[in-house]
Parts: C-alpha cells; structure tokens; sequence
C-alpha cells in the first residue's frame, strides 16, 4: 500500500441527464506512467477536472495518499501535491517565463501580506531561493527558455508552451502530475521531444507518478506503464498498451463496430 | 579579462548625467504645460515636447542610451525626482490656486494607485471606486466633526472603514466576472451615493461642512507657513502632506508588485482556473486586492475631506469613478509611475480645458480615446519584472561554465 498515491474508485458525474463519467476505477502507483485513451467525448478531461477539484463527482471516491480528496477546493488540491496542464495550454500570457515558473511555486509558498511590508530581507532571500530552483528547472527542459526567461509566455511556439506548462506545474515538487493531452496541436518533431520529456520527469523527481490523457498512440505507447481506456464515461478496458490496443471493445470504440467485419 | 576603468567610469557618469536631464526636461515640460496660463505657451511647449518625443524616436543610438541610461541609474533619479517634487511649490509663493490643484492631483495619484491595485493588477474591473473615496472622506470628516477625533487616528480609521466596504464589495463580485463585475461595481457605487445622499447622520445632500484642520505639532495647517524667511499660504502645508502619503503608498504598493502578492494578483488577472490549479487561492487574493484597494481610496478620502473642509455626496458620484478609470488606462495598467502620471495628467487636464467651458469634459474624453487607439498599453505600459542580479547572476555563472 505504500507504494500507492492515489485511488479512484466509481468516480461518476452527471450534469443533467448526461453521465459524462460513469464509475470510473484506477489506481496510480509511485513511479507510474498511466496513460488514459479513448475517444473524443469519452470524458477524459472530466476525470481529471474532478480529481483537480474543478467539478465536484456526483458519487464516488478520491483517495491521494489515503485521504478523501472530493469535494476539496482546487487550490487545496493543488496544495497536497497534484498538479495539472490543460489541453488548452493555459500560461499567464502577459507574465514572463519565470514568472510563470515562480507562479507554479505558489502552492507550497505563503501569500504573506505582512512580511510583504516589513519583512523584505526574507522575502529577498527566499525570491534568490526560488528564482535559483526556476531557473535550474527551465535549464532542464530548454536551455533557450533558461536563457530567455524575460520572455512572455504568450510569445513562446507551442511546444515551448507545453514545456513550460510542465515545468509550472513541476515548479511546487508535486506527488502526482496529469497531463491532458499534451502533444495536442504538436509537429513530429516537437512530439517526439515532448517523449523525452515525459520521461524525463521521473528522474527529476523520484516516485512521481503521472496520469497522461493522449491521443497520439506513439507517445501514449513509449511512455505509459498502464493504460485505462474511456468510452462514454466508461471504463472499456485496462492494461499495458499491447493488451489494451488488441483489446476487440477498445478497437470497437475507436473504428466503429463495422468496420471491424 | 581587461577592463577599461577610466572609460566605465565617464559611461557611468555621461548615463548618469543623461537619466537626470531627461527627468529634468521631462517633468519640467509637463509640469509647465499643466500650468501655464497663456494658450500660446502651452500650445508651443506641446509642440516642443512632442518634438523631442518624435526625435527621440527617430535616433535609435540615443534612444537605446537613454533607455539603458533610465534602467541603470533608478537610485539617481527617484533621489532627484523626490527633490524636484519638494521643490515644486516654492516658486509658486503667489499662485495659491495652482498649489490647490496639485494637492488635488496629489490626492488623485493616490486614488489611482488603489485602483490599480483592482483594475491593473488583479484585472477587477472597478466602476465604482468613487464609493470608496466617499466612505473614506465621511468616515473621517464625521469622527472629527462628532467625536472629536484627531485628524491622524481618523485617517487611519477611515482608511480601515473604507477597506471593509472592500471587502464588503468582494464578497458578492467572488462569483462574477468581466461586464458582471463591472455592473455589481456601479451598483455599488450607486448605493453608496444613494445612501450618502439620503442618510440624516451623513448630512443628506448638503453633507458635512467645517471639517477641521490637520494639526501637526500643535499648529493647524490652516494657517500660513513661513519658509526661507517668506511666508507660504496654506495650500503648501497639504501640499508636502499629500506628497507624504504619496511616497508612503507607492512604497506599499512597490513592496506588493514586488512579492507573492502582486504576482498572485497578475495570475488570478490573467487566468483564473490555471491560478487555481497552480495552487493560488483566488478568493483570498481577489478580498486582499478589494480591500488593499479600497485602503487607498479611504487615506485618499481623508486627505481631501480635510483640505476641502466640506464635502458632499456630489464629490464622489460616478463621474468621478469613471475618470479614475480614465487615469489608470491612461498611464499604463500594473505600472506604478505610469497609474500615477496618468492621474497627473488628467487631474490637471480639465484645467487646461478651461477655454473651452462645458466642452471640456469631451476634451478628456478625446485624449483617452486617441490613447486607446494609438498607444493602448498605456504612456507607461506594464513591463515584465524584472529580477535583476537574482537572474543575471546565474546566467552568467552559466555562461562562465560554457566558456571555461
């Protein structure tokens, strides 16, 4: 059980007489790469909105660390260490790319109104503090944004987007890590990049573990230990990628029953 | 590694030299284009100026000097800043009036400064602010006119009251945002003045008169002030009072930009849910930013109600809030210097535009919207921050490490 950071059980929300996700079940292990597919509308990003706190589930349990986490705000979940990127990249456009980085600290930093005002030598100290582990962060996945840090994030091309939205969300050291469809709107070459990227996440941080919603099969095959596959809300299949892609109900989901024949 | 001492030495004082002139010329021409009282001179002057803004322009080398030269030598030019504005009022022994309108453009600066906070920072848009410049100015004229209160600790309980009407706003604008946000602003606003203007304990309509004097060490500031053997009228007492505050509250405000706070501000402004999710409590920060904001607005209050000696509910209705919004796009959003000189400006501009009496409310009018479409970011726009030696440092040590 230690080795356990998060368990999802029946996970299920409807908005009206729509179950945009409908029991859903895994686990996520230290060290875990679990890649969730399906097809478009199967409610993937949903799941994660819930488990980010966005939506609230209508039934069903959360549990990071063996703790219910449902119904939490989702800067208290982001708090406990589970951090996100959206589909849509969603940086602070006009803020530079440390600021972005510095922004991605913000859950394990204070708000501290007070020390603001009186207490500039901490705050000095601490912002050396930050800026050194920002900038060390960046360094890792691009040295020109290291370099370049001054630049505004609206500015960036789309793979440097997704690579700053990863270092963000890496910024506060978190436990569990979801990526939603990161090498959407990606050229070959970035996409490939973006692999190494992924990988690399594991050995900057020892035991965290990663949830990665993709529609890109190569990536979702070189990365992912453990594949939950999504139809309709549902859960249709689990396993490694071999198992889950010879799956008939995942090949049945994606091409349409007849084709099959 | 060689290095020329001698020639860093005349680049840092020719820098130094440059950032002080440029100040010099700058606030000199915008300070005599707002006062001046013949038209010929201030239509020559405008000329003048935008002359030297459009040579400027043209001569990339000395623009990029200039520029390097105001970036290097911040501590030169806010000591010479500082002295020019003690220095201001001291010619104008004999021109009191002129003296009254920059206490008000004073007192406009602060205003700004605290609906910055809302507007440029957190991305509030505030309609309403005015509300809270009121609360402040009845907040403090009461207690001194009723309870006998001094004018210092009802300052600072004004400034309280006005942050809790702050706080009071956020709570029901959590849950709306944009075009929402800014109609539960007017609301607001239009309570306050509604309620301003029909309480009997605010006086209703005719509001409160004989608001007393600031003392200070005993001497009212009413009375007339003996500087350099000559003797100053009371305008000038409000004068350095108001440029106290002013320095204190753009010390605050820095100390905000330059922290978790202001960054919290900036992200909850530009991206709600991923502030969220980066761990930002947006509530917390949205309250800090109404009431931090309002807290201006109150200290603003205060310092006009006292230097007036009357207000009414009149003083703090919607025009007034509308031109405070004016201001900060005006100057540049999320930029201190810039909030403050677009309150300058506009604070003096319905003065320039007295020629043209009841026109001159288009005049303003005109000079926002032909800001809006040739320079919309502002005079001064926001800039990235900026971390100096934290971040230089350490791409240097990098670069060192490349090399070697």
């Amino acid at each position: 059980m230690v080795d356990k950071l998060m368990t999802v059980r029946d996970m299920t929300i409807r908005f009206g007489g729509l179950t945009a996700v409908d029991g859903m079940s895994f686990d996520l292990s230290k060290n875990e790469i679990l890649g969730v597919i399906g097809p478009n509308g199967a409610g993937k990003t949903t799941a994660f909105n819930m488990i980010t706190g966005i939506y609230t589930p209508t039934s069903g349990e959360i549990y990071y660390k063996d703790k219910l986490i449902n119904g939490k705000a989702p800067h208290e979940i982001a708090k406990l260490g589970i951090k996100r990127t959206f589909q849509q990249s969603r940086l602070f456009d006009t803020l530079s790319v440390l600021d972005n980085v510095l922004l991605g600290m913000a859950a394990v930093k204070k708000n501290d109104l007070i020390k603001s005002i009186i207490r500039r030598d901490l705050l000095l100290k601490e912002n050396d503090e930050d800026i050194g582990k920002a900038l060390d962060l960046l360094g890792r996945f691009s040295e020109e944004m290291r370099n370049d840090c001054y630049k505004p994030a609206g500015d960036l091309t789309p793979g440097d987007r997704r690579k700053l939205e990863i270092c963000r969300a890496l910024a506060s050291d978190p436990d569990v890590l979801l990526l939603d469809e990161p090498a959407a709107g990606m050229d070959p070459q970035e996409t490939v990049e973006l692999m190494d990227d992924i990988l690399k996440i594991r050995t900057l941080k020892d035991g965290i573990g990663i949830i990665l919603i993709e529609h890109d099969m190569a990536v979702v095959q070189k990365t992912s230990d453990y594949n939950v596959v999504l139809s309709y809300g549902k859960v249709i299949s689990s396993g490694t990628f071999e198992e889950v892609s010879s799956d008939k109900n995942v090949q049945e989901a994606y091409l349409g029953s007849e084709e099959l024949q | 590694m060689i290095t020329n001492n001698s020639q860093n030495k005349t680049n840092g004082l020719l820098s130094k030299l440059a950032a002080i002139i440029v100040l010099v010329v700058a606030s000199t021409l915008i300070f005599i284009i707002s006062i001046a009282e013949s038209e010929t001179l201030t239509i020559a002057l405008v000329i003048v100026a935008a002359a030297l803004i459009i040579g400027l322009n043209k001569l990339q080398r000395v623009r990029q000097f200039v520029n390097s030269a105001i970036a290097r030598e911040k501590t030169t030019l806010i000591i010479v800043g500082l002295l020019l504005a003690l220095a201001v009022p001291l010619p104008l022994r004999e021109e009191p009036y002129v003296i009254h309108i920059l206490v008000i453009a004073g007192i406009y600066i602060i205003l700004t400064l605290g609906l910055n906070i809302q507007v440029g920072s957190t991305g509030i848009p505030n309609l309403g602010f005015a509300a809270f410049f009121g609360v402040g100015a009845y907040a403090s004229s009461l207690l001194t006119t009723n309870f006998d209160v001094s004018f210092w600790t009802a300052l600072i309980i004004a400034a309280i009251i006005s942050a809790l009407f702050g706080f009071l706003l956020g709570f029901p604008s959590l849950k709306t945002r944009s075009y929402h946000l800014a109609l539960v602003s007017i609301a607001f606003g239009l309570v306050t003045y509604i309620f301003l203007n029909n309480l009997a304990f605010t006086g209703g309509p005719n509001g409160v008169n004989n608001i007393p004097a600031p003392e200070l060490f005993g001497k009212s500031m009413f009375s007339t002030t003996k500087l350099l053997g000559q003797n100053y009228p009371m305008q000038l007492n409000f004068y350095y009072l108001v440029l106290f505050f002013i320095i204190i509250m753009v010390i605050i405000s820095h100390f905000f930009y330059n922290s978790r706070v202001g960054l919290n501000w900036n992200a909850v402004r530009e991206d709600e849910i991923a502030a969220k999710c980066s761990g930002i409590n947006v509530t917390n920060s949205k309250l800090m930013a109404f009431s931090i904001g309002a807290f201006y607005a109150g200290v603003a209050g205060a310092l006009y109600a006292h230097f007036i000696g009357y207000i009414s509910p009149q003083n703090f209705n919607m025009n007034i809030s509308l031109n405070m919004l004016g201001m900060v796009i005006l100057g540049g959003m999320d930029n201190i210097l810039g909030a403050s000189l677009g309150a300058f400006l506009l604070a003096m501009a319905p003065e320039k535009f007295r020629a043209l009496a009841n026109f001159r409310v288009i005049a303003s009018g005109s000079i926002i919207i032909l800001m809006l479409m040739f320079r919309p970011a502002g005079i001064i726009p926001q800039k990235m921050r900026d971390y100096g030696k934290l971040v230089t440092k350490r791409l240097n040590a990098r670069k060192d490490v490349d090399n070697g």
